[in-house]
C-alpha cells in the first residue's frame, strides 16, 4: 500500500515537470487588456509612433506596420530573404540575421558591418527569443514556421514570406522581391531586380530557342563527397535547369517530402544509364572523377564537361536571389558557350554585383567566386 | 530431428550463394539476365565473342558486384558481431553498437564531412573514430577496480552518449543547406556508394575479425555460463573479452565506415538464427553469418531498386525487420 502511495506520488511529480517544462514558454505575451486603453500594442512597441500601414503578408495574413520611413530595424530570419535585403538596399536596417548568414564570408566582406549583427536564428524554428527583443526590431520577416515561434512568445509584428509552389521558383523570387519593395518602400530597386531577371532569362532563351531538345545538354547536379547527392524532379534546380536550355538528368528521380529543398541520393547505376552530359559537382576537383573507375566511364568525363559549382555570397544551389539569376545564367553560358559569344561569366558576375548589390568585385573575387577552393 | 538439422544447415550455405547470383541481375541500369550472365562469364574466358557495352560492364563490374559482396558483407559482420556480444554480455539485448562505435564512428564521418573532405577520408574517419571511441571505452573500464563486463557495458553507453552528443552539436552548426543533408544521409545508412575501392578498404578488417570470431566461438559459450563458471573452467575471461571486443569493434567499425550506420541486424539477426539452430555458439555464430549476410542482401537490393530514388539502408533495416520478426516471435521460439 505504502509502496503504491509512493510510486502514485512520484508519477504525479514527474507528470507536474513535464507539464511545467512545456507551457513555460507559452507566457511570454503581454495580454493587450492590460494595457492603457488609449495605447495600442503597436504603438508601445514603436516609440517613434509614425503612420503605420495595413498590408497582407505572403501567406494571406492581414498586418499593420510601421510605414517603411519609421522602419529603423527589421530581423529577417531566414537567410535568403537576407540576400533579398541587401538586392533592395536596405542592409543597414537589419538588427538581427541569421547565424548561417554571419557564415557567408563574401557578404561580410560587401558590408563588413553584418559582423556586429547579431544573429538569432540558429536553425529551422529555432530563435533566441531574448536576443531578438534585445534587438529591438521594429519588424520581423521570415517563413512560416519562424514567425509563428516569434509570434508565440512577443507581439513583434511579423511578416510571413511563404514557400511557393515548386516549379514556380523564378515567380516566387520576384513576388518576394516585390513585397520587400513594398514593404521597405523600394519598390523601384525590387522592379530593377525583376526586370534584371526576366533580361537574363530572356537572353537565355533567344540564345537557345533553336536548341531541339534531342540537342539540349543533360545535366547532372552530384553533391556531396561521393556525389551522388542530386535534385530530382520536382524541384526548383530542375525548374532552374531548364531554364538554362538544358535538361536535368535527375528528373525521373522524385524526392519525398525533400526537407531539404528536393534533395536526394541517386545510384551509381541510374547515372551510368543517364549518361549525362555534363556534371556539376560541389565537393573535390572535376578531376576526381576521372581517376574513378567507374565515372570515367561517362562520356561527360570523358569529354571533360564536368565543373565545380560556384559559391558567390551563397552557394548557388540554394534558392536565394543570387542563385536564381545567376545560377541559370551560369549554366547556360558553361553548356553552351559558342551559343553566347558576346557574354563572359566573368564580367557577368561582376554586372550583378554592382547593379543589384551596388558593390565592385574585384577579379581574384571573381575567380574565387566561380573556382570555389 | 538430423534430417531437419542437415536442411537447415544446406540452406544456410546455399542461399547466401543464390542470393548473391540472383542480386547481380537486378539493377536500375537497363540489362537482361543474359546480358548480365555474358559479363560474368567474359570474365572467366576472356575469348568470348559477343560484344559487351562498357558502360554495362562497369554497371555489373563496378557497381552491382562491389555492392553485392559489400551488402553481404556487412550483413555478416553485423550480425556475426552482435551474436558475440550477446554471448560476451550475456544480455539479449546487446546489439553490435553497444560499445559506442557507432556514435564514434558517426562522429568522425560528421566531422571529416564538415570539413569537406573527399570520400575516403570521410570513411577512414569514421573507421578511426569508431575504434577510439572504443579505446576510450575500455580504457576506463579498466580502471575500475572490479572491471567486470557490466562496467564495459556502462561505460560503453558513456561514450556512446558522449559521442552522440558531439554528433548532434556537428549537425547543430552545419550548414543547413550542404552539409547538414550529407550528415544525415550518411546517418541514415547507404550502400550506394559502395565501390571496389571501397570493399577491398573493409574486408580486410572484416575477414580477419570473422575468422578470429569463428575460431573462438565455442569459448563463447563457456563466456556465456558466466564469469565466476568461465574462470572457474580455465578461461581467461579478461583476455577473451578483450579479444571479443577488438574483433567485434574492428569489424562494426569498418562496416558502418562503408555504410553508415544500420541498426537492427547486430540485434536482431542472432535471435533469428538461435530459433532456427539453438544457442549454442559453434552453430550460431556461422549461420549469423549467412542469416545476416543475406537478410542485408535482400534489404539492399530493394533498397536500390523499389523507388526511384535510393532508400536510406537503416530505414528499410527497421520497417521491414520489425514486422518479420514479430510474426517470428509468435510462431514460438528456442531461447536458451
Amino acid at each position: 500500500m505504502m509502496k503504491r502511495r509512493e510510486t502514485m506520488r512520484v508519477f504525479l511529480s514527474c507528470f507536474l515537470l513535464v507539464l511545467m517544462i512545456l507551457f513555460w514558454g507559452q507566457s511570454g505575451s503581454i495580454p493587450a487588456d492590460s494595457l492603457p486603453p488609449s495605447l495600442s500594442n503597436a504603438q508601445v512597441i514603436n516609440p517613434a509612433n509614425g503612420p503605420m500601414i495595413a498590408l497582407t503578408d505572403m501567406a494571406g495574413r492581414h498586418v499593420t506596420i510601421p510605414a517603411p520611413e519609421y522602419i529603423k530595424r527589421v530581423a529577417i530570419q531566414t537567410s535568403p530573404q537576407v540576400l533579398e535585403a541587401y538586392a533592395i538596399g536596405i542592409q543597414d536596417k537589419l538588427c538581427a540575421v541569421t547565424n548561417a548568414v554571419k557564415m557567408w564570408k563574401t557578404l561580410t566582406k560587401v558590408d563588413p558591418r553584418l559582423a556586429n549583427v547579431p544573429a538569432t536564428r540558429s536553425g529551422n524554428a529555432q530563435i533566441n527569443i531574448e536576443a531578438l527583443l534585445q534587438a529591438n526590431p521594429d519588424i520581423c520577416i521570415g517563413g512560416d514556421l519562424d514567425m509563428q515561434v516569434i509570434e508565440a512568445a512577443t507581439d513583434l509584428p511579423t511578416l510571413h514570406i511563404s514557400q511557393g509552389k515548386p516549379g514556380a521558383s523564378l515567380e516566387q523570387l520576384k513576388k518576394e522581391m516585390s513585397f520587400f519593395g513594398l514593404v521597405f518602400g523600394q519598390s523601384v530597386r525590387a522592379r530593377f531586380f525583376n526586370d534584371y531577371l526576366d533580361r537574363l532569362q530572356g537572353t537565355i532563351k533567344s540564345a537557345t530557342a533553336g536548341l531541339k531538345p534531342a540537342k539540349k545538354l543533360k545535366i547532372f547536379m552530384g553533391y556531396s563527397a561521393d556525389h551522388l547527392t542530386t535534385y530530382g524532379g520536382n524541384t526548383f534546380m530542375d525548374e532552374w535547369i531548364e531554364a538554362a536550355g538544358c535538361i536535368n538528368a535527375a528528373k525521373p528521380i522524385s524526392s519525398l517530402g525533400g526537407k531539404e529543398g528536393g534533395l536526394t541520393t541517386a545510384s551509381p547505376e541510374q547515372i551510368l544509364s543517364w549518361n549525362p552530359d555534363m556534371i556539376v559537382i560541389d565537393t573535390g576537383k572535376p578531376t576526381d572523377l576521372s581517376d574513378d573507375p567507374v565515372w570515367s566511364k561517362l562520356s561527360a568525363v570523358k569529354n571533360r564537361r564536368v565543373y565545380r559549382l560556384p559559391t558567390g555570397v551563397f552557394i548557388w544551389n540554394r534558392p536565394s536571389c543570387e542563385a536564381g539569376a545567376m545560377l541559370p545564367e551560369w549554366l547556360a553560358l558553361t553548356a553552351y558557350p559558342d551559343r553566347f559569344k558576346n557574354l563572359e561569366i566573368g564580367s557577368e558576375v561582376k554586372r550583378f554585383y554592382r547593379e543589384v548589390f551596388h558593390f565592385t568585385l574585384t577579379d581574384e573575387d571573381v575567380r574565387k567566386i566561380l573556382s570555389p577552393e | 530431428m538430423k534430417k531437419h538439422r542437415v536442411l537447415v544447415n544446406t540452406l544456410l550455405i546455399s542461399l547466401p550463394i543464390a542470393a548473391m547470383g540472383l542480386s547481380l541481375l537486378f539493377g536500375k541500369y537497363q540489362a537482361t539476365p543474359r546480358d548480365v550472365l555474358n559479363v560474368l562469364l567474359s570474365k572467366f574466358s576472356p575469348t568470348s565473342d559477343t560484344k559487351i557495352s562498357p558502360m554495362l560492364e562497369v554497371a555489373v563490374m563496378h557497381v552491382r558486384l562491389p555492392r553485392v559482396l559489400l551488402a553481404m558483407l556487412v550483413g555478416m559482420s553485423l550480425s556475426i558481431s552482435g551474436a558475440s556480444y550477446q554471448g560476451l554480455f550475456r544480455n539479449p539485448l546487446v546489439s553490435s553498437h553497444i560499445l559506442g562505435v557507432a556514435s564514434g564512428a558517426s562522429f568522425g564521418a560528421a566531422l571529416a564531412i564538415l570539413y569537406s573532405a573527399p570520400q575516403i577520408m570521410v570513411q577512414l574517419s569514421a573507421f578511426l573514430f569508431g575504434l577510439i571511441a572504443v579505446g576510450i571505452a575500455l580504457a576506463i573500464s579498466s580502471l575500475y577496480r572490479t572491471s567486470s563486463t557490466l562496467t564495459l557495458v556502462l561505460v560503453g553507453m558513456i561514450t556512446s552518449a558522449f559521442f552522440s552528443s558531439l554528433v548532434s552539436y556537428l549537425t547543430y552548426t552545419a550548414d543547413v543547406n550542404l552539409k547538414l543533408p550529407a550528415i544525415v544521409f550518411w546517418l541514415m545508412g547507404s550502400l550506394a556508394g559502395a565501390s571496389m575501392k571501397n570493399l577491398g578498404f573493409a574486408i580486410i578488417p572484416m575477414a580477419a575479425g570473422i575468422i578470429v570470431l569463428l575460431a573462438i566461438r565455442w569459448r563463447i559459450n563457456v563466456l556465456s555460463l558466466g564469469e565466476d563458471e568461465a574462470k572457474a573452467l580455465g578461461i581467461d575471461t579478461r583476455r577473451m573479452r578483450i579479444i571479443i571486443v577488438l574483433c567485434c569493434t574492428m569489424i562494426t567499425s569498418a562496416s558502418v565506415c562503408v555504410s553508415g550506420v544500420i541498426g537492427w541486424i547486430g540485434l536482431i539477426i542472432p535471435h533469428f538464427a538461435r530459433m532456427l539452430v539453438g544457442p549454442n555458439h559453434r552453430a550460431l555464430l556461422p549461420a549469423c553469418l549467412s542469416i545476416g549476410g543475406v537478410y542485408l542482401l535482400l534489404v539492399d537490393n530493394l533498397a536500390r531498386t523499389f523507388t526511384s530514388s535510393e532508400i536510406p539502408l537503416g530505414i528499410l533495416t527497421g520497417i521491414i525487420g520489425a514486422p518479420v520478426f514479430a510474426y517470428l516471435l509468435t510462431r514460438g521460439e528456442r531461447w536458451s
